[in-house]
C-alpha cells in the first residue's frame, strides 16, 4: 500500500529541491577593516588585480535560517574628504532582455548565477548589527518629548543609485569630512543568492576620493571590478567578463555556443 | 440594537484589545479674521488696487495634527515639536494622528485641479461665483474657454463621475463650517490615533493664493500637489487631477507661507474621549 | 493565500429523501434505534428479545433483551435499513422491516405484540420528524442521490441545504459564513484542510454512503462557523458486489458565448465561440466478505476527466483525477469492531488559468491530492456503553507551476525546447505578464509547492440510558489535532517582467512596464496544536421531551515559521438546545437552541504573521536599456518581504452565536412542513487595520505618517466591530421517498449582513470608511427557493425514475466603489482600490440567478446483475445568469458588468453495471 501511496503521489514536488545551500559558506560575514585605495591606483587601473590592499573579493551563502537577513560588513577609517565606494556582485551584468528588442547583444541573461546585494553605509557608531553574527540596519531610535520611539536612519548612501538589480554594482560616495579617522562601515546586505548553487561572489573596494572625479579616466561601471567571479571554479565565467569588459563578447559567445557549460545560452546568435 | 444587546451580551464581555489607537473628538475654532483677504477692488487689470474681503470660501485645507509637543521657540509661531534633521531637510515631527476640515477634490475641470477644498461650496454656482468674482480668475473648461453655464458644469462633472445626480460630489454641498459669533467652528474627528497623554493636537491652514497680479495662480495651495492625486486618462486628454502632499503633517513648516493661519495649539488631558477645542487662532503675516 | 478555486460546472445537488436533524449524543456518522416493547394493552414486556438484521451491519445480527420497563436500544448503526422483530414466549413475534437509520439519529419504535396472537411483518413507519433533535440541516442519502439530478461530488450536494449558499468554488457558504469556514468530517475524522479551512480532498461519489450538511447543530463533538459536513462511507458487506460505471458529459452543442465585458463596457470577446465543456468518468467498486460477518472489504476507484475552457480561451482546463479509497472493517466479537481506512486522489488540472490574456505557455498546471489513512477502533462494553478511538494522518499537496512542454505540435503550447525532455516543467525561465495576464509570455513565471499534514487522535465514550430522574444519553470525549504546512514559493529564475497598458488589456497601448525582481524562493512553515474535550448529555425528563445540553473546550496554539504563538487560546462552546413532542406522536416538535461556536484558527492565518517573505524589488522600464548602462537605478520599490504585517494587541478567536426556533409536523404520513428561524452572531472576524498612514477627513489622501515612511504597516485583529448578522426563515415541505415518490420544498428569507463576508478583512484600514463598511454582504440573498421531486414509473423491470431538482437566488447585493486618488484601502502608489459611499451592498442588486436540471435513469433487465442507463440535462431552460451569486459588479464608470455566467446546458449519459 505504502508503494501505491509512493507512485500515487508522484505528481508532488518537494519544494527543498528549490533550495541549493552550501553549508561551507556562512551566510553573514564580515571582511574586516579595508584600506581606501588612493585615487591615482584607480585611474591608471593599476589596482583592478587580486591581491591589491583596499580590494577585496567575498563570497556569501545562505544564513542558517530562511527567514534571517544574510550579507557582508566591513569597516574603514574616514579619509576626512570624500570617500567611493564600490561593490559589484557575481558575473556579468548584461544589458540583455528577454525580447529582442534593439539590444546590442543578443545574449540572454546568465538568470541562474547572479545574485544582488544592496549597499548601505554609515557611522559605525551607528550600525545595529554584529558584524560576522547578525546583520542589523543603522536606523536608530529618536525618543520624543513624551517618551514615544521612532526610528530614524542615519544610513549615508545616496539613494539615487541604490539599491540597484541583479549583478548590477553599485557605488556609493560618503563625505568624510571632519570625521577623519572615524570608522565607518558597511553593510552589504543579501538580496538574493544565485540559483545555481546558492553562492554569491562579489568584490568591494574603497576609494579616496569621489565617485565622479573632474576630468578622470576612471570608469565607473561593471569593469571596474573584475574577476569577482574568480572564486568559483565555473569554467567560462572569467573568460566572459574579460572579453565582455574588452568588447569582445560576440566573438567569445560564437566560439563557446554548443559547449556543455556554455556561457551564453543556447539559441541566441550575435547580431553583429 | 438587539443584536448589539445579545451580542455584548455574549461576545464582548472581558475583551479588551490593547490596542492604542483611540478616536478623538474636536471642535475647531476659525476666526473670521482668517476668511478675511484683501482681493483686487475691480476687474480692471491696470487696476492693483485692493479691499478687504471676508468670505468662509476663502478657508483653504485645515490640516490638524497630533503632535508630542508644541515648539514655541524655533519659529516666530508654534509648531509641532520637530525631531532631528537629517541630510539638511527639516526634522520630522512624527505625529500621533490626524486630519482635516476640508480636503482636495478634483471639480471636474483640468482648470480646477488644486483649487477646490471640500466643504466650501455649496452648489456649481457658488463656485463659479467665488472664481469669477472672489478670485477674478473665472472658471475655464478643458478647452480653455470661460466657463459660464452651471448647468453645463454640472453635466461635465456628471459625465466624469458617471453620475446620476450631483449628491455624491464630494465638492459641493453643505458647509464644514457653522457661524458663532466671530468665529467659524466645525467638527473634527482624529481617527485612530495613538492616545499618548499629554499629547498636543495643532493645526493650520493653508490659504488659498491671492494677488492681484498673478491672477492666473490664484487659487491654488501650498499643500495640493500638482502631480498629484489620480492622473486621467480621458479621450485625448492626460493631466493629474492634483492632490495633497503626503508628508504635510510630518513636516508642516515646509507648507506654511503667507496668509495661512496656524494654531496654538491644545494638550489632550488623559481621557481621550474628552472632547477636545483648537483654536486657529495665529496669523502668519509674512514667510518667515 | 491562494484560494482552491473550483470551477466545476454547476452541477445541482441532491436532496436527501428524507430531513435529518441529527445530533444528539451519538458517534459520528452513526445512528440509533431504540424503543419499547408492549402489548397490546400498553404494558411493558420486559425480557422480550430483539433482534436486529440488516446488510448494512457488520458482525451479524445483534439481540438485546428488553430491560424491566421493556426498553432496548442499539447503537453504533451505520446508515441503511434495518429489518427490527421481537418476540417473547406466549406473544406473536412482530417484525418491523425498513427501519431507516442515517448519520446521528436516534429512531424510536414501539413493538405491539399480541397475547397468543399470529406473527406479524411490517413495514416500519417512517418517521418523518426527529423530535429528539433541533439541529438545522439537510441529510442526502445514496439511495435518493440515484433520483434526484445530482452532482457527482459531496461538494456540490452540499450546496442544496437551505441557508446554503453555492459560489461555484466547492466550498459554500452556509448561513452567511464564510467559505473556509465549515468542517468536514468523514466517518468522524476532520479533515477540513488546516491551512485554508476548505475541502482538502476529491473523493469517490459512489463511495459516500450518506452525506449530512447540518447548518447549526448543537453537538459539542463538532464545531464551526459554517456549517458541519459530515460523509459517512460504505464499509461492504456479506455479498460480493462488483459495480461498473461510466459517464460521460457533454456541453459543447448549444451556441456558445459569454459575457465579459471591459471596465468601459466594451464586449471583449466576440459572441459565438468554441467553447469545450466534456467531462468522463469512470467508476468501480468491489466490496464484500473476507469472512463472512466478521471481516468487510470495499474498494473504489473513480477516474474523472474533464476538458473545460473559459470564454475565448484557446486550450481547455484539463482536469485528470484519480480517486483510491479502501477500507476494511472487522468485528471479531460482538464487542469490538476495527476498521482500517487508505484513500488517495492524485490529480493534475492542465491548463488552471483559463484566462484569455494568459497565452498558452504561460499556462499552468496544478498537481494535487495526498493520502489519507486511519484506523478506528470501536468497543461496546455492554449494550448500554460505547467507545470509540480514531488515529488518523492526513497529507495533501498542491503544486502549481507552468505547464509541462510537450515535443507534440498538435497540442499547440509550449513546445520543449530541443535539448528538454517531454513534459519538462520549467523553473528558470522568468515569466513575461501584461495586465490581466500574460500577453507574451514563456513561462508562467511562477512556482508554489504546498505541502500539509493532519494527525488526530480521537477518543469518546456514549453511556445510553441512564436513569435519573428520566433518560440520559451522556457522551463524552476528547481529541487532539496537530497539523503541519510547508510551502515553497518562488518566481521562475527570481524574476517577473509587467507590461503596462495604458488602456487595460490593449497591448497596442503599451506603456513602460516594470520588472520584478525577488530574493528568491521562500519557504513558510507553520504548526497547529488543537486540544479539544467535549461532554453532552441528551436528557429525557418526560417521554415526549429532551433537553440537551453540551460544552465543549478548545484549546489552539497556531504558530508561525520561527513558532511564534499566533493564536493561542482555550474557549468555552456551550450548547444547549430542547425539543418538545407536544402530542407524544413523534409527528410534532417544537424546539429551539442556543449555541456558541468558534473559529479555532487555521494555519493560513499565520501567514501574514510570518518572519519569512519574498522580498522584491520594482524596477521602472525596460531592465535592459542596451549599450552598456545600467538600468537598475531606477527602483521604484523595495521591499525586505519579513515581517509584512503585525499583531494587534490581543487576538481572540472569532465566535458566532447561534439561536434556533422552530416547528415541524407531519400531515400525511411520510409528509412533513416545518418552519423555523435561525440568528447567528459572529464577533471578532480577523481583519487589518493599518497603522502608520494618515488620512485626511474623508479618507482619500494621506497628509501624514506616523513612523516618516510612506509605508503601509498592517496589523491583524480580532475586534468586535468586525462582525456578521445573520437571520434566516425557513418554510419546509419535506415527502420522504415513499410510494414511489418523493418532494422537497423549501423557501427561505434571508437577510445577510455584516462587516466582511471572508473570514479575513480588510474594511478597517481607511478609518473613514468603518461606517460604510457595514451593510449587506454577499450572501444576503433575501429569497431563496429549492426544490426537488423524484418519481419512479411504475413500469417494472424496466423501471423508470425521473428526478428534477431547481433552485432560485433572488439577486445578491451589490457596492459601488469609487476611485480614491491619493491611496485609499489597498493602495499605496495612488490610483487606488475603491471607496463606499453608501453602506456595503446597498447600491442595487444583481439580477436573481435560477437553475433546474432533469434526470432520468433506466433499468434494464438483464440475466445477471443490474444494468442501469442513467441520463441527466442540466440548466434545461440554458439560463445564461450570473455564475453564482459573485461574478458580477458595479465598475468605477457604475457600469453593471458581468464576467461570468452560468455554464450552458449541457448532458450526460452513463451505464452502471453491478452485479
Amino acid at each position: 500500500m505504502s508503494i501505491l501511496a509512493l507512485l500515487l503521489t508522484a505528481c508532488d514536488h518537494d519544494g527543498v529541491d528549490f533550495f541549493v545551500k552550501d553549508t561551507t559558506v556562512p551566510g553573514v560575514v564580515n571582511l574586516g577593516d579595508l584600506e581606501p585605495i588612493p585615487m591615482a591606483d584607480v585611474q591608471n587601473n593599476s589596482w583592478v588585480f587580486n591581491g591589491l590592499e583596499g580590494l577585496l573579493f567575498g563570497q556569501l551563502g545562505q544564513p542558517d535560517t530562511y527567514a534571517e537577513v544574510g550579507g557582508a560588513t566591513f569597516q574603514f577609517k574616514g579619509t576626512g574628504g570624500k570617500v567611493c565606494l564600490i561593490m559589484d556582485p557575481e558575473m556579468v551584468y548584461w544589458n540583455q532582455g528577454i525580447e529582442l528588442d534593439n539590444n546590442e547583444f543578443l545574449y540572454e541573461d546568465r538568470l541562474t548565477d547572479d545574485g544582488d546585494l544592496d549597499m548601505f553605509a554609515g557611522l559605525s557608531a551607528y550600525y545595529t548589527g554584529s558584524p560576522g553574527v547578525d546583520i542589523g540596519t543603522f536606523e536608530l531610535p529618536y525618543t520624543d518629548p513624551l517618551g514615544e520611539e521612532h526610528f530614524i536612519d542615519f544610513q549615508e548612501c545616496n539613494r539615487d543609485y541604490y539599491p540597484s538589480g541583479r549583478a548590477t554594482y553599485e557605488t556609493c560616495e560618503l563625505d568624510t569630512v571632519n570625521r577623519a579617522g572615524i570608522s565607518f562601515t558597511v553593510l552589504l546586505q543579501t538580496f538574493m543568492l544565485p540559483i545555481d548553487d546558492g553562492v554569491l561572489n562579489f568584490g568591494v573596494a574603497v576609494m579616496d576620493g569621489p565617485c565622479e572625479p573632474d576630468g578622470a579616466a576612471f570608469r565607473k561601471s561593471e569593469c571596474t571590478i573584475q574577476m569577482e567571479d574568480g572564486m568559483g571554479e565555473d569554467v567560462g565565467n572569467a573568460g566572459l567578463e574579460e572579453a565582455f569588459c574588452a568588447g569582445e563578447i560576440n566573438a567569445y559567445c560564437e566560439a563557446h555556443l554548443g559547449e556543455p557549460n556554455a556561457p551564453c545560452s543556447e539559441g541566441y546568435i550575435p547580431a553583429r | 440594537m438587539l443584536t448589539i444587546l445579545i451580542a455584548s451580551l455574549l461576545g464582548g464581555c472581558g475583551y479588551n484589545e490593547e490596542i492604542r489607537e483611540t478616536e478623538i473628538k474636536g471642535k475647531l475654532v476659525v476666526p473670521k479674521a482668517a476668511a478675511t483677504r484683501n482681493v483686487k477692488a475691480t476687474t480692471d487689470p491696470l487696476d492693483l488696487s485692493t479691499v478687504p474681503l471676508q468670505d468662509p470660501r476663502l478657508l483653504g485645507p485645515i490640516y490638524i495634527g497630533a503632535y508630542a509637543a508644541i515648539d514655541e521657540n524655533s519659529r516666530p509661531y508654534p509648531i509641532p515639536f520637530q525631531g532631528p534633521v537629517i541630510d539638511g531637510e527639516e526634522g520630522d515631527t512624527f505625529p500621533y494622528g490626524g486630519t482635516g476640515v476640508g480636503r482636495f477634490d478634483f471639480a471636474c475641470y483640468k482648470f480646477l485641479a488644486c483649487k477646490v477644498t471640500t466643504g466650501r461650496f455649496a452648489d456649481y454656482a457658488d463656485m463659479m461665483d467665488y472664481f469669477t468674482n472672489v478670485l477674478q480668475n473665472p472658471i475655464k473648461d478643458n478647452q480653455g474657454e470661460i466657463l459660464n453655464s452651471e448647468v453645463e458644469f454640472e453635466q461635465q462633472c456628471l459625465d466624469y463621475y458617471y453620475e446620476v445626480a450631483s449628491d455624491n460630489m464630494a465638492f459641493i454641498g453643505p458647509s464644514d463650517f457653522k457661524e458663532e459669533g466671530d468665529n467659524y467652528v466645525a467638527e473634527f474627528e482624529l481617527f485612530h490615533t495613538t492616545f499618548v497623554p499629554g499629547m498636543a493636537v495643532w493645526g493650520f491652514m493653508d490659504a488659498p493664493q491671492i494677488s492681484a497680479d498673478k491672477l492666473d495662480l490664484n487659487g491654488t495651495f501650498s499643500t495640493c500637489s500638482a502631480s498629484g492625486g489620480r492622473t486621467v486618462y480621458k479621450y485625448d486628454q492626460t493631466y493629474d487631477e492634483g492632490g495633497a502632499y503626503t508628508d504635510i503633517l510630518n513636516r508642516p513648516t515646509q507648507y506654511i507661507d503667507a496668509d495661512d493661519w496656524v494654531s496654538s495649539g491644545t494638550i489632550v488631558g488623559d481621557d481621550p474621549s474628552t472632547e477636545i477645542t483648537l483654536n486657529l487662532d495665529i496669523p502668519i503675516i509674512s514667510e518667515q | 493565500m491562494k484560494i482552491l478555486r473550483w470551477q466545476l460546472p454547476r452541477f445541482l445537488a441532491v436532496l436527501a429523501g428524507f430531513l435529518m436533524f441529527g445530533g444528539s449524543a451519538q458517534a459520528a456518522a452513526t445512528g440509533i434505534i431504540k424503543g419499547v416493547v408492549l402489548d397490546d394493552g400498553g404494558v411493558e414486556i420486559p425480557g422480550a428479545v430483539v433482534t436486529l438484521t440488516s446488510p448494512a451491519l457488520i458482525g451479524g445480527a445483534q439481540q438485546r433483551s428488553a430491560d424491566d420497563e421493556g426498553r432496548f436500544i442499539f447503537s453504533d448503526l451505520p446508515p441503511g435499513g434495518y429489518d427490527l422483530s421481537a418476540a417473547k414466549e406466549g406473544f406473536s413475534t412482530v417484525t418491523k422491516r425498513g427501519v431507516p437509520v442515517g448519520i446521528g439519529r436516534t429512531v424510536e419504535v414501539t413493538m405491539e405484540l399480541k397475547y397468543g396472537g399470529a406473527d406479524v411483518l411490517v413495514v416500519s413507519e417512517r418517521p418523518v420528524v426527529d423530535t429528539e433533535s433541533a439541529n438545522t440541516g439537510q441529510t442526502f442519502n445514496q439511495d435518493f442521490l440515484s433520483r434526484i439530478p445530482a452532482g457527482r461530488s459531496y461538494q456540490e450536494v452540499v450546496g442544496s441545504t437551505p441557508g446554503v449558499v453555492d459560489n461555484g468554488s466547492g466550498n459554500p457558504n452556509s448561513m452567511g459564513a464564510s467559505y473556509n469556514e465549515n468542517s468536514i468530517v468523514m466517518d468522524g475524522v476532520n479533515i477540513t484542510d488546516p491551512v485554508t479551512g476548505t475541502f482538502s480532498l476529491n473523493f469517490n461519489f459512489d463511495a459516500l454512503d450518506e452525506v449530512q450538511v447540518t447548518t447549526t447543530g448543537f453537538d459539542p463533538e463538532y464545531n464551526a462557523l459554517g456549517a458541519i459536513i459530515q460523509l459517512s462511507t460504505e464499509s461492504g458487506g456479506n455479498t460480493l458486489k462488483v459495480s461498473t460505471a461510466g459517464y460521460y458529459s457533454n456541453g459543447n452543442w448549444s451556441p456558445q458565448y459569454d459575457a465579459v465585458y471591459a471596465a468601459d463596457g466594451t464586449q471583449l470577446s466576440p459572441t459565438g465561440f468554441d467553447r469545450q465543456f466534456q467531462a468522463a468518468e469512470v467508476a468501480l467498486e468491489v466490496s464484500g466478505p473476507i469472512v463472512k460477518d466478521r471481516v468487510w472489504f470495499y474498494g473504489s476507484y473513480n477516474y474523472n476527466r474533464s476538458l473545460f475552457t473559459g470564454a475565448g480561451v484557446r486550450n481547455p482546463r484539463d482536469f485528470d483525477g484519480h480517486y483510491f479509497y479502501s477500507k476494511i472493517t472487522a468485528q471479531p466479537t460482538s464487542a469490538h469492531r476495527v476498521s482500517v481506512v487508505f484513500g488517495a486522489n492524485p490529480t493534475t488540472i492542465d491548463n488552471i488559468n483559463q484566462s484569455r490574456y494568459v497565452l498558452p505557455d504561460a499556462e499552468e498546471r496544478q498537481a494535487q491530492g495526498g493520502f489519507f489513512t486511519n484506523v478506528k477502533w470501536n468497543f461496546f462494553p455492554s449494550n448500554r456503553i460505547t467507545t470509540e478511538a480514531i488515529a488518523s494522518i492526513q497529507k495533501s499537496y498542491i503544486d502549481v507551476s507552468g505547464v509541462p512542454c510537450t515535443h507534440d505540435e498538435k497540442l499547440g503550447y509550449n513546445p520543449c525546447g530541443e535539448r528538454q525532455a517531454e513534459n519538462f516543467i520549467d523553473f528558470e525561465t522568468p515569466g513575461r505578464v501584461g495586465v490581466g495576464g500574460a500577453y507574451s509570455a514563456r513561462n508562467s513565471g511562477t512556482y508554489y509547492i504546498d505541502d500539509r499534514w493532519n494527525a488526530t487522535f480521537k477518543v469518546k465514550a456514549n453511556f445510553l440510558q441512564l436513569d435519573l430522574l428520566g433518560k440520559h444519553d451522556i457522551k463524552v470525549g476528547a481529541e487532539n489535532n496537530s497539523t503541519w504546512w510547508t510551502n515553497v514559493q518562488g518566481y521562475s529564475g527570481n524574476s517577473m517582467y509587467i507590461d503596462t497598458y495604458l488602456v487595460p488589456y490593449d497591448p497596442d497601448s503599451l506603456a513602460s512596464g516594470y520588472w520584478y525582481e525577488t530574493t528568491g524562493p521562500y519557504v513558510y512553515s507553520a504548526s497547529g496544536a488543537h486540544w479539544v474535550a467535549f461532554a453532552a448529555d441528551s436528557y429525557k425528563p418526560i417521554e415526549n421531551l429532551t433537553i440537551f445540553g453540551g460544552l465543549r473546550l478548545d484549546s489552539t496554539d497556531i504558530r508561525n515559521d520561527v513558532g511564534a504563538s499566533i493564536l493561542k487560546e482555550t474557549v468555552f462552546g456551550p450548547r444547549i438546545s430542547i425539543s418538545w413532542d407536544p402530542f407524544a406522536d413523534q409527528k410534532t416538535k417544537f424546539f429551539g437552541g442556543y449555541g456558541r461556536f468558534t473559529d479555532i484558527g487555521r494555519l493560513g492565518i499565520t501567514r501574514y504573521l510570518g518572519e519569512s517573505g519574498l522580498g522584491y524589488k520594482i524596477l521602472l522600464g525596460e531592465p535592459y536599456g542596451g549599450g552598456n548602462t545600467s538600468n537598475f537605478s531606477n527602483v521604484y520599490t523595495r521591499f525586505d518581504g519579513r515581517d509584512a504585517y503585525d499583531l494587534g494587541g490581543n487576538l481572540l478567536a472569532p465566535r458566532e452565536d447561534a439561536f434556533v426556533l422552530g416547528a415541524q409536523r407531519e400531515v400525511v404520513p411520510d409528509t412533513a412542513v416545518g418552519v423555523n428561524f435561525t440568528a447567528k452572531f459572529t464577533r471578532g472576524v480577523y481583519a487589518f487595520d493599518e497603522t502608520n498612514l494618515i488620512y485626511d477627513e474623508d479618507g482619500y489622501q494621506y497628509i501624514g505618517q506616523k513612523n516618516g515612511q510612506l509605508e503601509a504597516l498592517y496589523r491583524l485583529r480580532t475586534p468586535l466591530v468586525s462582525r456578521r448578522d445573520y437571520y434566516q426563515t425557513d418554510v419546509q415541505l419535506v415527502r420522504n421517498f415513499a410510494e414511489r415518490w418523493l418532494a422537497q420544498l423549501t423557501y427561505s428569507y434571508v437577510v445577510s449582513k455584516g462587516t466582511v463576508q471572508d473570514s479575513l478583512g480588510y474594511g478597517l484600514s481607511n478609518p473613514s470608511q468603518i461606517d460604510v463598511m457595514y451593510g449587506n454582504l454577499d450572501t444576503d440573498v433575501r429569497h431563496q427557493v429549492k426544490l426537488a421531486a423524484a418519481w419512479d414509473i411504475p413500469n417494472d423491470p424496466w423501471t423508470t425514475r425521473i428526478g428534477v431538482s431547481g433552485q432560485f437566488f433572488s439577486g445578491s447585493p451589490l457596492s459601488r466603489y469609487y476611485y480614491a486618488p491619493g491611496g485609499a484601502v489597498y493602495d499605496l502608489a495612488g490610483d487606488g482600490y475603491g471607496m463606499l459611499r453608501e453602506p456595503l451592498g446597498t447600491y442595487g442588486r444583481n439580477e436573481p440567478i435560477y437553475d433546474l436540471a432533469v434526470q432520468f435513469t433506466q433499468d434494464l433487465p438483464v440475466k445477471k446483475g443490474k444494468l442501469q442507463a442513467y441520463g441527466q440535462v442540466e440548466n434545461i431552460t440554458n439560463a445564461t445568469l450570473p455564475y453564482g451569486v459573485y461574478d458580477a459588479y458595479i465598475s468605477y464608470e457604475n457600469r453593471y458588468v458581468v464576467y461570468g455566467r452560468q455554464y450552458p446546458i449541457n448532458g450526460t449519459l452513463g451505464l452502471k453495471y453491478e452485479f
